[in-house]
């Protein structure tokens, strides 16, 4: 039943097998059932692409996506996760290593400055354009205000965003 | 974190036999759970995950009563057409509501369920009848902006910070409850419990109770109701004040109203004085903000909140204008 | 000077040279540097802000499986070296250390540090550390009762301000308060420590390295060599990592005695007291003018808030007092010690929170003489200090005030309180402040190496903050080599480095990059003497990988270089402000704290602007939203005004969530933080942004330094607070003389 096995406790406290399927590539891990996604994902994968910047649901650094869907990896178990299709930072990029389009556009708009909390905004960026709510800049920042920018690079993220926008509407056109 | 054991539930009734056990939690968008789980806000020893159930996130709104199933996430219910276009006020409590990332995993059941958000009852340290009954209440003499004018006491002035509870209570909104001894609705109005009367009780649901349902009465009122949500920080903020209308109208007199106030109030708080105010008046700026007084005539403030009594009959005052001119 | 404009290396707005790694998620900050076998550490804080600890157990932790320490003031139980606070001379946060006693001092200090195997196991530990405290009165706010002022040593008087201000036609007398605030950067503090042979290696977020090194060395009583303080990525500082935070040095011992990489990442709630805070203030503000608007008399009286454990105090005094031209100025300042953590700097730690009093009473003497605030302004323009009358190195202030009045559309402002309303009902307020902030330095080294492709590699234990210096000490090196910047490479961030200066105060260009331009420079006079010995070195230019000679002829690079033992050309420069003396130096380098100005021996050295704001408030709710803001600043040379312009754009909207959204709330009763999590500590969303514009005046200053840069980091966030209570004002006719100002205040 997607990929979790509960072991019972042990010497550490109850422990479990999970199978996380992270950027495509499934993940079998024995973990503490306590274990947020956010920790699994940078302590137990390795993938410290994904940010911790409060661990409460309050500034968006830890963003991923959940079968498509931008979530907080910090609000979420591990547990829970198993069986879905987890994207991070890290899975975005082309195939053939590529950044993705976003990612170029964040670039070019120079909408990060340290840099923290950029791979939140940019996951939340790309969903924020595929779920249509990427139409006018003040809709964009409404809904990119779930990411906290404390060098509040925020009008450049907005061009980068609507830049990308633009270009994914005229796709469609 | 305490340690605890996960469970994914395969049927709601294994969930419900599950949840009947001491220190058990139902999990289900997590949003909620997880956080309180980090500042030791609950004994859960047992985490039953039923975020995964499939037939519980039906939205049915074709009927007398809308039917929302409880797992059905707020963000996909926000961009509902039927909703947008005849119950906006729904609508625009949830869109107005934390984040994006949040709303993609907060489930409308779970939402009810969120707990305060006085600093005092997170910090995990000061004194709250709400974490540690008894030990009393460190917001009475402590940093109260955000605390309650409505449905508080001397044990509790915290607030309830949701925005979609607030919302239903303009709604003749019914919560239907599953455990292993059937299903039973209860109406939403008797559903949360005041702080005010035992704050570490907050909703009726007992152990094995699960939230399957929310129910609204389908009403004409719903195209004439807005959500209108005063903050500090112009998103992803909780409300200072809030306030939900829904109005019928005939021509630009009023034949029945709903009033609800959030952020002032330990519970989603109806406001059937400001009601009465608006029923069989032709609605301007003038009779909305007497409504608004008339919402918080009886507000009991605090050191630092009484300015809430003032922005909250404004914030009704505006919530009534705008429904007025829905369509 | 000696700038080479056709190189396309200073000047031009070059991409990011780290936005790349940054974007993709590979760039590793300080918690993201895999060690083997790495313990996890948690804290336990007090609960109280003043007393002893009466009673510790530590038992039900240790019962926690896979826990391998709980470390606590008993079990610390050993002999550090003597280091201080960073105010003082050292490199601590604070000159007290948790762990090293049972007094407690201010609430949220840590009690105990708690490790184990994993992350999860260490979090529940120390929430069972139990301790119960004999808890004693504490004042954490500066308005407590019974708590005295204590002046500063020395203030400013020019001519007679106290007469000249009684004998006035127009005054303004007025206070304004600043509540203390919470850097709070998204990245948390951590550190992550393992030792080595007796040496250390520690990753965290530091704005500044050589300190660090220095520091630990001298703390665990090491050679400063083995020390080694990486820290290549800062995920937002503004002064908060500055300094060495207690949690470092306990992870640090932690590990050493555990003998294994132990890491720490400190929880947003706890970093309200482990690390540093802006201070609350109180600024009294005399203004007296003539009623042509001649400034006769400035004083400003500052109050800010101090700890009792360490003596800080952050007037703007230095910098208000050479705003304006007047005969008569006189400045003080006082303290007032509370029980809290050791205040810091945040940026422009002096100036933000004196420049909001100072720069509102300007607009409040504008209106009490009915003249435009931005006329006022420019009718006060000192030509040279007022208070030392040396001249500047430069100053466009006023120049800053014509274009910003242009660009903002000021000429449509009605000055009448409350009579620009749109056509919804929407009350709109234009209002404008000036911003300022000292153009100091600090001795730097760097090396510069050039190969034989024609690459360039700068070395300097520099930081980038999220400021550009990744970016801005490359163009430097590129420009003077005649380097394509594709083909430069930026090494910055570890102890390894030639060392680096603090990177606060807006100094690491000007101090930093200097240092490259000199190392540079040494390296192109190597390649000349190398190529054509004996030829005029001032006629041979270097271009397109090319040495052109001057008989017009060129040679490769990788030709001259090429040739040489190793095929590079690498040089080390250390370079100092000029009015510094080689001492100052030498303790600058080895990472002590080193500044020379912004007042040197021939002239004075700020950056300068005029900032602008729009505000539209809901004539209903009164709530408050900034529609626009426009900046125009001179600060000097801009080598890469595309990260000069971002860092000034997030400088000002930092200025406008102070003014609308930031307070630390005190508990007086319980003198403790109580908004200490980032849902009820607002900051600035991007909802909250409207439009911003930011433009920096060519200014060619030849004094300051060789490159000619001035500050650029912080003065964007100086004069927003006032602009946007200005604006306020604007718009209902009421003086908000406090921040934040909130919907309460206008209703």
């Amino acid at each position: 039943m997607s990929g979790i096995e509960t072991m019972g406790s042990e010497a550490t406290g109850p422990r479990m097998r999970v199978t996380l399927t992270v950027n495509g590539a499934d993940h079998d891990i024995q973990l503490d059932p306590r274990t947020t996604l956010l920790d699994a994902l940078r302590e137990h994968l390795g993938l410290t692409g994904t940010k911790v910047g409060c661990n409460h649901g309050t500034c968006g650094a830890c963003t991923v996506h959940i079968d498509g869907r931008r979530q907080l990896s910090c609000l979420m178990l591990a547990a829970a996760a198993a069986g879905s299709a987890i994207t991070t930072i890290e899975g975005l990029a082309g195939a053939d290593g590529a950044p993705h389009p976003m990612q170029a556009a964040f670039v070019a708009h120079d909408a990060l400055q340290c840099g923290y909390c950029t791979p939140g905004q940019i996951m939340s960026a790309v969903a924020c354009v595929a779920e249509g709510h990427a139409g006018s800049d003040d809709e964009i920042r409404e809904y990119m205000s779930g990411n906290l920018c404390r060098c509040a690079a925020y009008p450049n993220i907005v061009a980068a965003v609507r830049e990308v926008a633009g270009s994914t509407m005229a796709e469609a056109a | 974190m305490r340690p605890f054991l996960y469970s994914r539930a395969t049927s709601l009734e294994q969930a419900m036999s599950e949840a009947a056990q001491s220190h058990a939690a139902i999990m289900a968008g997590g949003t909620t759970l997880v956080d309180l789980m980090r500042g030791d806000l609950t004994g859960a020893e047992h985490v039953i995950d039923i975020g995964h159930l499939p037939g519980l996130a039906k939205v049915e709104l074709d009927g007398p009563v809308l039917r929302f199933g409880a797992l059905a996430r707020m963000a996909d219910v926000a961009e509902l057409p039927f909703l947008k276009q005849n119950y906006p006020a729904l609508v625009e409590s949830l869109q107005l509501a934390a984040s994006q990332q949040i709303r993609n995993a907060a489930t409308l059941g779970g939402n009810l369920l969120q707990r305060t958000r006085c600093v005092y009852f997170r910090d995990g340290v000061s004194d709250c009848n709400k974490r540690v009954p008894g030990s009393g209440c460190t917001a009475l003499d402590g940093e109260d902006r955000e605390m309650a004018l409505f449905g508080a006491s001397d044990r509790c002035v915290a607030t309830y910070p949701g925005d979609w509870g607030t919302a239903l209570a303009a709604f003749d909104t019914s919560i239907e409850i599953s455990s292993a001894a059937g299903t039973k609705t209860v109406k939403f109005a008797d559903f949360h419990v005041a702080y005010g009367d035992d704050p570490a009780r907050e909703s009726i649901l007992q152990p094995g109770e699960i939230v399957t349902a929310i129910l609204v009465q389908a009403t004409p009122a719903g195209r004439h109701s807005t959500y209108v949500k005063v903050r500090d920080r112009q998103s992803y903020a909780y409300a200072v004040t809030s306030a939900a209308v829904a109005l019928e109208l005939d021509g630009d007199r009023v034949t029945a109203a709903r009033v609800s106030l959030g952020g002032v109030a330990s519970k989603p708080w109806r406001a059937p004085a400001a009601e009465a105010a608006l029923v069989g008046q032709v609605l301007n700026q003038a009779v909305a903000l007497e409504a608004g007084r008339a919402a918080f005539a009886d507000a009991k403030a605090l050191r630092h909140n009484g300015f809430k009594i003032d922005l909250g009959a404004r914030t009704v005052a505006r919530a009534a204008m705008v429904a007025k001119g829905k369509h | 000077m000696d700038i080479n404009m056709g190189n396309g290396g200073i000047g031009v707005p070059v991409v990011r040279r780290d936005a790349m790694a940054k974007v993709l998620g590979v760039a590793q900050y300080a918690a993201d540097f895999p060690h083997e076998n790495t313990a996890y550490a948690a804290l336990t804080l007090s609960k109280v802000a003043r007393g002893r600890i009466s009673r510790l157990d530590t038992a039900a932790a240790e019962a926690v499986a896979g826990v391998r320490m709980v470390l606590t003031h008993r079990s610390l139980n050993e002999s550090l070296g003597d280091e201080t606070f960073v105010m003082k001379g050292g490199h601590m946060q604070s000159s007290f250390l948790p762990l090293t006693s049972d007094e407690i001092h201010y609430a949220g200090q840590i009690v105990s540090l708690t490790i184990a195997d994993t992350l999860e196991a260490a979090e529940e530990a120390a929430r069972l550390v139990a301790i119960d405290y004999a808890r004693e009165a504490a004042s954490a706010s500066m308005d407590d009762a019974g708590l005295t002022e204590e002046p500063a040593d020395s203030g400013i008087d020019v001519g007679d301000a106290e007469a000249a201000f009684a004998a006035a036609e127009v005054k303004v007398d007025a206070t304004y308060v600043t509540p203390a605030q919470h850097h709070n950067p998204i990245e948390l503090y951590a550190a992550s420590a393992a030792w080595q042979d007796g040496k250390l290696l520690i990753n965290l977020p530091s704005q500044w390295v050589m300190g660090t090194r220095a520091g630990l060395a001298k703390v665990f009583g090491i050679p400063i060599e083995d020390v080694h303080v990486e820290s290549p990525y800062v995920g937002g500082a503004f002064g908060a990592k500055a300094s060495i935070l207690p949690h470092v040095v306990l992870v640090a011992m932690a590990a050493r005695r555990l003998g294994r990489p132990v890491k720490l990442v400190v929880p947003r709630e706890a970093g309200f007291t482990v690390g540093s805070f802006r201070p609350a203030a109180r600024s009294r503000v005399r203004l007296a003018a003539t009623r042509q608007g001649k400034l006769t008399a400035v004083m400003h009286d500052e109050v800010g808030q101090s700890a009792v454990i360490d003596h800080v105090a952050f007037a703007g005094m230095e910098a208000t007092s050479k705003m304006y031209a007047s005969p008569n100025i006189r400045m003080r300042a006082a303290t007032v010690a509370t029980d809290v953590n050791s205040p810091g700097f945040m940026r422009a730690p002096a100036e933000a929170p004196s420049f909001f009093g100072f720069e509102s009473a300007m607009d409040e003497l504008a209106v009490a003489l009915g003249i435009d605030p931005v006329e006022l302004r420019i009718m006060n323009e000192p030509a040279r200090d007022p208070v030392s009358g040396l001249p500047w190195s430069s100053r466009l202030l006023v120049e800053c005030y014509r274009r910003g009045a242009a660009l903002f559309g000021w000429s449509d402002r009605n000055p009448k309180p409350g009579s620009m309303v749109a056509a919804d009902g929407t009350l709109i307020g234009y209002g404008c402040a000036t911003a300022t902030y000292p153009s100091a330095m600090a001795p730097s080294s760097a090396r510069v190496r050039l190969s034989a492709d024609g690459s360039c590699v700068v070395y300097c234990a520099a930081h980038d903050v999220g400021t550009g210096a990744y970016t801005v000490l490359g163009q430097v090196a590129a420009d003077v080599l005649g380097v394509p910047d594709e083909l430069v490479t930026v090494e910055m961030g570890h102890s390894r480095h030639p060392s680096g200066p603090v990177s606060g105060g807006s100094i690491t260009t000007g101090s930093a990059g200097s240092a490259v331009h000199m190392a540079a420079r040494a390296v192109r006079e190597r390649l000349f003497a190398t190529v054509a010995a004996g030829q005029d070195r001032s006629k041979m230019t270097l271009a397109d990988r090319h040495v052109v000679l001057p008989d017009g002829s060129r040679r490769a690079i990788s030709d001259i270089i090429g040739g040489l033992p190793g095929g590079v050309i690498e040089e080390h420069a250390d370079w100092k402000p000029t009015d510094m003396d080689d001492k100052t130096m030498q303790q600058g380098l080895a990472g002590g704290m080193a500044f020379a100005g912004p007042v040197g021996g021939t002239h004075v050295s700020f950056s300068f602007g005029a900032q602008f704001a729009e505000v539209r408030i809901d004539p209903l709710l009164r709530t408050i939203r900034v529609a626009r803001m426009v900046g125009v600043f001179a600060c000097g040379r801009i080598i890469n005004p595309r990260t000069a312009r971002s860092n000034l754009m997030g400088g000002m909207i930092w200025g406008a969530s102070s003014a609308l959204l930031e307070e630390s709330q005190i508990d007086r009763a319980r003198g403790r933080f109580a908004n200490t999590d980032l849902a009820s500590y607002h900051f600035a969303a991007n909802a909250d942004v409207g439009e911003v514009v930011v433009e920096m005046l060519d200014e060619h200053d030849s004094v300051v330094n060789a490159i000619g840069t001035k500050a650029v980091g912080e003065v964007g966030i100086v004069g927003m607070p006032a602009a946007i209570a200005n604006a306020v004002y604007h718009a209902t006719g009421v003086r908000v003389r406090k921040t934040p100002i909130l919907m309460e205040d206008l209703l």
